[in-house]
């Protein structure tokens, strides 16, 4: 196993344990404001002070506990790409990871960030870890192109020669693009064995796996 | 009415404490033990109908419980719910005869069904029937009023 390859799987493991860990802090969360809960449900209509306001303060809770939770199963799925070189990737899958996991940089951009899944879904044999960096990567490239109130899209959908994914920006251009960040995903798609093509008409590439 | 018997094993104690408390308040009877070894003691002292089984615990862990358990009391139904599960667990867990697979956390309403469920699977393998109400009970406890088991 190369160097980088072992420091990828080291970090997958430590991530993926924590990630198991903090399932557990939320279930307690959720099971100790869920007793709360039913405790208040026990005591009736009245003679509860502050009833309305507990109520609302418990289902805030299991909001954020429903949110902690899928944070955690994307970041567990993420932290286990490395255990694998080779697997059979549901694309619509993958592209929703990785727009889950960035949608805070989206929205530090003021930029949407969404999934066109393909209908019906397709698979391809690729690195999962190397397919994730790539969308990411390209994912980041537009970032740097749109200005506030844009709005990439990731697609996978059926080319000519193969599966494809297109991630396309439309919105106001932001200025002039970060010069490193095209090469980097050069780079980073030949390492998954994808070709690369920049679409013309708006800022937007192709991957073709 | 007659009450299932739930056996909660878990190393969170917090957790499986209050989970004991809520699934008390929806009119099931549980009992709580915190790692492997007591889990089997509690099944051979009072045998549960349903067992809620972790997977990761000290010493014997979840899978060589669920192994145990179903080898000397095949009438006891598992139910897994971890917040470590895999893939790979969840075929172990299924091959090993578990009735269902969770992944903490879990709605106290989705695990309380999946325990009447169960119940009533086991009540139709031995041929039975589940005894009425206990597998139809509802799920808001502010509707029943204080439940009468305590965990």
């Amino acid at each position: 196993m190369a160097g980088e390859q072992r420091e990828a799987a080291f970090m997958g493991r430590i991530t993926a344990g924590v990630t198991h860990e903090v399932r557990n802090v939320l279930a307690i969360i959720r099971e100790s404001a869920g007793l709360v809960q039913d405790l208040i449900g026990l005591a009736g209509g009245e003679g509860l002070p502050h009833r309305d306001k507990l109520t609302k303060a418990l289902t805030t809770i299991q909001g954020q506990v429903n949110r902690g939770v899928e944070l955690m199963n994307n970041l567990n799925q993420l932290a286990h790409c490395p255990d694998q070189s080779r697997a059979s990737l549901d694309l619509n899958q993958e592209a929703a990871r990785i727009a889950f996991l960035l949608q805070r940089f989206a929205r530090q951009k003021e930029l949407v960030l969404e999934v066109r899944p393909s209908q019906p879904p397709l698979s391809a044999s690729l690195n999962p870890l190397q397919l994730q960096m790539v969308l990411a990567g390209a994912v980041d490239w537009l970032m740097g192109q749109l200005a506030p109130g844009g709005v990439i899209s990731l697609g996978p959908s059926q080319g000519g020669s193969g599966p494809v994914v297109e991630v396309l920006g439309q919105g106001q251009a932001a200025g002039s693009e970060n010069p490193a960040a095209w090469p980097d995903l050069e780079r980073a798609a030949a390492q998954l064995g994808a070709g690369l093509k920049r679409l013309e008409g708006g800022p937007g590439l192709r991957l073709l796996l | 009415m007659s009450q299932i018997k739930v056996l909660l094993v878990d190393d969170e104690e917090e957790f499986i404490k209050a989970l004991a408390e809520r699934m008390t308040l929806r009119d099931l009877k549980t009992e709580v033990a915190l790692d492997g070894q007591e889990a089997l003691k509690a099944v051979a002292r009072e045998t549960p109908e349903v067992m809620v089984l972790d997977l990761r615990m000290p010493g014997l862990d979840g899978l060589e419980v669920l192994r145990r358990v179903r080898r000397s009391h095949p009438q006891v139904q598992v139910i897994v719910l971890t917040g470590h599960g895999s893939d790979r667990d969840e075929e172990q867990a299924r091959r090993l005869g578990a009735f269902e697979f969770l992944q903490k956390p879990v709605d106290i309403e989705d695990l309380v069904r999946t325990v009447r469920q169960a119940h009533r699977a086991a009540a139709r393998d031995q041929g039975g029937t589940a005894p009425a109400g206990a597998g139809d009970g509802g799920a808001d406890p502010g509707a029943r009023g204080q439940s009468k088991a305590t965990a």
